[in-house]
C-alpha cells in the first residue's frame, strides 16, 4: 500500500480545501482581529499591555475550543450522512488515510492565523516580546489539544448532534462534577469547606487557571489627568513579568492528550460502522454511558439554575433535571419522540435512587466526616481565617497554638451536635448544614458572629479544611479574641507590614499625622452621632501606641465588632502618613471598641475623649 | 473476478446475509436480482468493500476488498444515491475522481461530455438523470475493470436508458470490463447479462448463466395434464388449456409431450421475469390475489 493512501490523500484533501478553506479564513480573520484590538498597539497611557495580553491569551484558548468544534463538525460531516459515508467508504482510500487527510488540514488550518497574529505582535511590541513565540506555541498546544479531542468525539459520534453532546460532556463534565461536590454534596456535611474550588477534569478551566506569565508586582504611576495627577497600577515601566512554567507545561500536557485522543481515534474510525450514519452514537456500547452522564449533568445543571436564581427549591429542580435529561437523551439515543414506555423507566428509578442514596448517605454522614479531628502531634501547621481586614490569616506551627485552634473546632461541633438533637430526620439528612447568620436582633442591636476558616496541613502532607461559624456566646472566643488582637492583625494595612511589636513603633518614623474620629454621642458610647475629629499631639502618638498595644495584649483590639463584648464600636484612629504608591497621603486606621478599655482610658485621661456614662 | 463465499452479515438482530456465496466471472455481465430486503445493497456494499463481513470472504480478483486502496481503485461503483460532496459541481467531481483514480483518462472523460454535455453548476441541482449520467461520465473515465451498478438505470427515460446500457456493454465488448447489475428491471437486465443470481432473504437461492437458467424451467401450455416426472412450479387453467410452469429441459419436455399425443401442447422459453416469479413463489413469496 503507498504511504499517501496509507495516512494522506491528496484528492480529499484538494478538495477539502475548497470545501473548508472558508471556514479556515474566518478563523484567521477573528484571531488578526483579536490581536488587533488586543494587544494594545502602539502606546497606550491608560492601558496595561500585560493585562491585554493576559486577555488575549483567554480569548485565544475560547476561540480555539469553538474552533475545533465547528472545523471537526464539517471534517468528519461526511460520516454522519448515509449516502456519503458509504461513498467514502467505497473509494479507493483507507480509513486512515481519510482520516489523516482531516487530521493535517485541520492542523494546517490554523497555522495562517497564528503566524499572521504573531507577525501582528511582532510589527506593534516594543516589550514583552518574548511572549510571542509562547502565545504561538501555546496556541498550537491548545488547538491540538482541541482538535484531538473533537476528532475522538466526532469518531465516537453517528450525527451532528451526538458530536456536540459528547464534546460537551467531554469539555464541562468536570464542571458538573465540581458543582455537585460543591454545591450539592458539601453542604450537607456541618463544616465542610473547599477552598481550592477549582474545576475539576474541565481542561478549559484547567488551562485557564494556569497562567503563562505572571505580573510580579506593581508600580503605581502617575499621570496627569483633567482633574489632576490620575494614578494606576502598571507594569510598563519595570520588567516585573515571569514566565510561569506551569502554564505553558499544562498546555504541553493537554497537547499529549490531544495526540492521544487522535491516535485513540484512528483506532476507534477501524472499527466504526458505516451503518451507524445517522445515530447519535457510532458504538451502542456507549449509550449506557451517555444516557447516565447527560441526566446527571442535566440534574445538576437545574440544580444550579435554581441556585443562581437564589430557590430554594434545590432538589426539586435536580430532580425535574435527572427525568428531563433522561428522557431528552433518550429521544436523542432512539430518535423518536415516543420513549416513554414502563421499560424504559427503569434506568431512571435506578439513577434516582442512586442519587438519593448518595445524597442520604452524605447527609446522615456514615464516614464521619464531621466529626473528624487530627490529634495535636499530627499537625504540621494549621491555618486559621477570619475574613475580617487586610491581614486575616493566622498560621499556627507551635503546639499550643494548634490545640487553642482545636479546641474552637471542638467548640464548633459540641454545638452542632447540640443542634442537631433537635432536628428533625428528614431535615438532619437533606437540609443545608449551612447556617445563616441573623445579624439584627430584637433588642436593636447586632449579632456579634461570623465565619472561620480552618486549613490543616499534616505531617503525613494531607491537607483538608473547615468553616464554621463563632458565636459571642462559643465557649472559647478568646482564642480568637487574643489571636486577632495581636500587632500584625490590627497594624497591617496595604504598604505597611507589621510582624511584631517593634514594627508598630516604626509606624511612628513615618506618621505626619494622627486623629481621633469619635463616633457617638459623648458619654452614650452606643449612641450615634456625626464623627467628631480631633488630632492627637506628636508627643502623645508614643503613649497612645503603649495604650493600644496594652489592649492588644488583652485581647481587646481586635478590627471586629464580632471579637468584642462590647458590640458597638466606639473609635478610630487614623494614622496618617505618606503614600509608598499614591501622590499624597495615606492612613493606617485603628478602630477602638467599648471594651478596648486601656485605650479609651487614656484617651479620656489625656483629654482627647469625653467620659464614658454608658 | 468477484467472489463471496459463505458471507454472513448481522445488523443488531437482523440476519442480512445468511452464509451467502457468490461468483461473478470475469468479463462476464451478471445480475442480480431478488425482492425487496433481500440483501442485493448488502451483497453490493460488501464488493465495494464498504461493509466487513461478520464471517466469509470478500476478494475481487482473489485480493480482499476490505480496506485496500488498490483493489477498490480497479471498482466502479455506482449506487442507487449518487455520490457527491455537497455543493460540489461537475469539474469539482472531475478534478476529485482525477486525483482519486490513477488510471483516470481524461480523453474519455472529455469524449462522455461531449456526446452527454451537461449542465454547469452543482451537482445537487441535476435532475435525478443528469445526476446518474454524471456518475456515468465519472466512473467510465476512471476506466475501472470491475464495474457495480446498483439499479442503474432507475429514473432515467428510455433514451437514456438505452444510452447507459450501451455504454456499459461496450465496456465489456473493448476492455473485457466484468459488470455486476442490482436491478429491479429484468426484462432489460435481461437483454445484457449472461449471468444471474436470485437472492431472496439474505441467502442466494439460484446462481447460473442466463442460457442454464432458461433452459432449465420451460412454460407448458398444453390441452390435457403434464407430462408426468417433471417438478411442476406453478399451473393454471383457461378453459381446456393448461398452463405449466415445469423444471426441465425443452426438448425433453417436447419429446414428452408428443409421446402423450394430446390436442394441442406448445412449449415456450420462460423470460428472467418469469424465472423470477416462479423461483422464488416456491419459497412462499408469490403474486397474491388482493381484493380491495
Amino acid at each position: 500500500m503507498k504511504l499517501k493512501k496509507a495516512c494522506y490523500d491528496p484528492a480529499f484533501c484538494r478538495m477539502g480545501l475548497k470545501r473548508f478553506g472558508p471556514l479556515a479564513i474566518l478563523y484567521t480573520l477573528v484571531l488578526v482581529l483579536l490581536t488587533l484590538s488586543n494587544v494594545n498597539l502602539g502606546q497606550n497611557r491608560y492601558g496595561n499591555i500585560l493585562t491585554s495580553l493576559y486577555v488575549f491569551f483567554q480569548y485565544t484558548l475560547v476561540l480555539n475550543f469553538a474552533y475545533a468544534f465547528v472545523l471537526v463538525q464539517l471534517l468528519l460531516g461526511d460520516l454522519y450522512t448515509p449516502r456519503l459515508c458509504y461513498a467514502i467508504h467505497s473509494l479507493p482510500v483507507t480509513r486512515g488515510g481519510w482520516f489523516g487527510t482531516q487530521v493535517i488540514q485541520g492542523i494546517l488550518s490554523v497555522i495562517p492565523g497564528i503566524l499572521i497574529s504573531g507577525g501582528l505582535m511582532a510589527a506593534s511590541m516594543t516589550r514583552f516580546r518574548e511572549l510571542i513565540p509562547i502565545w504561538m506555541g501555546v496556541s498550537m498546544l491548545q488547538y491540538l489539544f482541541f482538535l484531538g479531542l473533537s476528532l475522538l468525539c466526532g469518531v465516537c459520534a453517528g450525527n451532528r448532534m451526538g458530536m456536540a453532546v459528547l464534546y460537551g460532556l467531554a469539555n464541562f463534565f468536570g464542571i458538573v462534577i465540581s458543582w455537585a461536590r460543591l454545591k450539592i454534596f458539601a453542604p450537607l456535611i456541618y463544616g465542610m469547606y473547599l477552598p481550592d474550588a477549582r474545576m475539576l477534569l474541565c481542561p478549559i478551566s484547567e488551562m485557564v487557571t494556569k497562567e503563562i506569565f505572571k505580573t510580579e508586582y506593581l508600580q503605581t504611576v502617575v499621570r496627569a489627568g483633567e482633574d489632576g495627577p490620575t494614578a494606576y497600577f502598571s507594569c510598563e515601566d519595570v520588567a516585573s513579568m515571569t514566565i510561569q512554567p506551569d502554564g505553558i507545561l499544562t498546555a504541553v500536557f493537554y497537547a499529549i492528550l490531544g495526540c492521544i485522543a487522535i491516535f485513540l481515534a484512528v483506532k476507534l474510525l477501524q472499527k466504526r460502522k458505516p451503518e451507524c450514519a445517522g445515530d447519535l452514537l457510532a458504538f451502542p456500547k456507549m449509550e449506557p454511558v451517555v444516557l447516565v452522564l447527560c441526566t446527571l449533568s442535566a440534574g445538576v445543571v437545574f440544580h444550579a439554575v435554581s441556585s443562581l436564581f437564589d430557590w430554594s427549591i434545590g432538589y426539586l429542580m435536580l430532580a425535574v433535571g435527572l427525568v428531563l435529561g433522561y428522557y431528552c437523551c433518550l429521544m436523542l439515543l432512539k430518535r423518536r419522540v415516543n420513549v416513554f414506555t414502563g421499560k424504559s423507566f427503569l434506568p431512571l428509578a435506578a439513577m434516582c435512587a442512586l442519587v438519593l442514596l448518595a445524597l442520604g448517605i452524605t447527609g446522615l454522614d456514615l464516614f464521619g466526616i464531621t466529626y473528624r479531628m487530627p490529634e495535636t502531634e499530627q499537625v504540621e501547621s494549621v491555618r486559621l481565617r477570619l475574613p475580617i481586614g487586610y491581614h486575616d490569616a493566622f498560621t499556627a506551627t507551635e503546639t499550643a497554638d494548634i490545640e487553642n485552634i482545636l479546641t474552637l473546632q471542638r467548640d464548633a461541633l459540641e454545638e452542632h451536635r447540640q443542634r442537631e438533637a433537635a432536628r428533625p430526620l428528614l431535615e438532619r439528612i437533606f437540609g443545608s448544614e449551612d447556617e445563616d447568620i441573623e445579624f439584627d436582633k430584637d433588642d436593636g442591636s447586632f449579632e456579634r458572629a461570623g465565619r472561620m476558616y480552618i486549613t490543616y496541613t499534616l505531617k503525613n502532607g494531607s491537607v483538608f479544611s473547615r468553616c464554621y461559624l463563632y458565636h459571642e456566646t462559643s465557649p472559647h472566643l478568646e482564642i480568637l479574641q487574643n489571636i486577632y488582637s495581636r500587632p500584625e492583625f490590627v497594624f497591617s494595612d496595604f504598604g505597611f507590614d507589621v510582624f511584631s511589636q517593634e514594627d508598630v513603633y516604626g509606624l511612628l518614623e513615618t506618621t505626619q499625622l494622627v486623629q481621633l474620629n469619635c463616633w457617638h454621642e459623648s458619654g452614650d458610647i452606643a449612641g450615634y452621632s456625626q464623627s467628631k475629629t480631633i488630632n492627637i499631639s506628636r508627643e502623645d502618638w508614643k503613649a497612645l501606641l503603649d495604650a493600644l498595644l496594652e489592649d492588644s495584649k488583652a485581647g481587646k483590639l481586635s478590627q471586629s465588632y464580632t471579637l468584642h463584648d462590647v458590640w458597638c464600636y466606639a473609635d478610630s484612629i487614623n494614622f496618617i502618613h505618606p503614600s509608598s504608591y499614591f501622590d499624597g497621603m495615606d492612613c493606617l486606621t485603628v478602630d477602638v471598641f467599648g471594651d478596648s478599655e486601656n485605650t479609651l482610658n487614656w484617651l479620656i485621661e489625656h483629654g482627647y475623649h469625653d467620659e464614658i456614662t454608658e | 473476478m468477484l467472489e463471496m463465499k459463505n458471507v454472513t452479515k448481522i445488523f443488531g438482530d437482523f440476519k442480512a446475509l445468511d452464509d451467502l456465496s457468490l461468483h461473478v466471472p470475469q468479463g462476464s455481465v451478471y445480475g442480480l436480482v431478488g425482492p425487496n430486503g433481500a440483501g442485493k445493497t448488502t451483497v453490493i456494499r460488501h464488493l465495494t468493500g464498504i461493509y466487513q463481513p461478520d464471517s466469509g470472504s470478500v476478494t475481487v480478483g482473489g485480493q480482499p476488498v476490505w480496506n485496500d486502496p488498490a483493489v477498490k481503485e480497479r471498482i466502479g461503483y455506482i449506487s442507487d444515491e449518487i455520490f457527491y460532496f455537497p455543493a460540489a459541481t461537475l469539474e469539482d467531481m472531475h478534478q476529485f475522481y482525477r486525483q482519486m483514480f490513477e488510471p483516470f483518462d481524461e480523453a474519455l472523460y472529455q469524449k462522455l461530455k461531449e456526446i452527454f454535455p451537461l449542465p454547469a453548476g452543482p451537482i445537487r441541482r441535476f435532475s435525478k438523470g443528469m445526476q446518474k449520467q454524471a456518475a456515468f461520465h465519472l466512473t467510465l473515465a476512471a476506466r475501472p475493470e470491475v464495474m457495480i451498478l446498483d439499479e442503474p438505470v432507475d429514473g432515467l427515460d428510455p433514451v437514456m436508458r438505452r444510452q447507459v446500457m450501451s455504454l456499459i456493454l461496450d465496456q465489456v465488448a473493448e476492455r473485457g470490463t466484468t459488470v455486476l447489475i442490482s436491478s429491479h428491471n429484468l426484462r432489460e437486465l435481461e437483454d445484457v447479462c449472461d449471468h444471474v443470481g436470485i437472492m431472496d432473504h439474505g441467502k442466494m437461492l439460484m446462481e447460473k448463466s442466463l442460457a442454464d437458467m432458461q433452459g432449465g424451467t420451460v412454460k407448458l401450455q398444453i390441452v390435457g395434464d403434464a407430462p408426468a416426472g417433471f417438478e411442476i412450479l406453478h399451473e393454471s387453467r383457461s378453459g381446456r388449456l393448461n398452463t405449466y410452469i415445469l423444471r426441465g429441459g425443452c426438448q425433453e419436455v417436447r419429446d414428452r409431450c408428443e409421446a402423450m399425443d394430446p390436442a394441442y401442447f406448445d412449449v415456450l422459453p420462460l423470460s428472467l421475469e418469469e424465472i423470477f416469479i416462479y423461483e422464488l413463489g416456491g419459497v412462499n413469496y408469490e403474486v397474491k390475489k388482493s381484493v380491495l
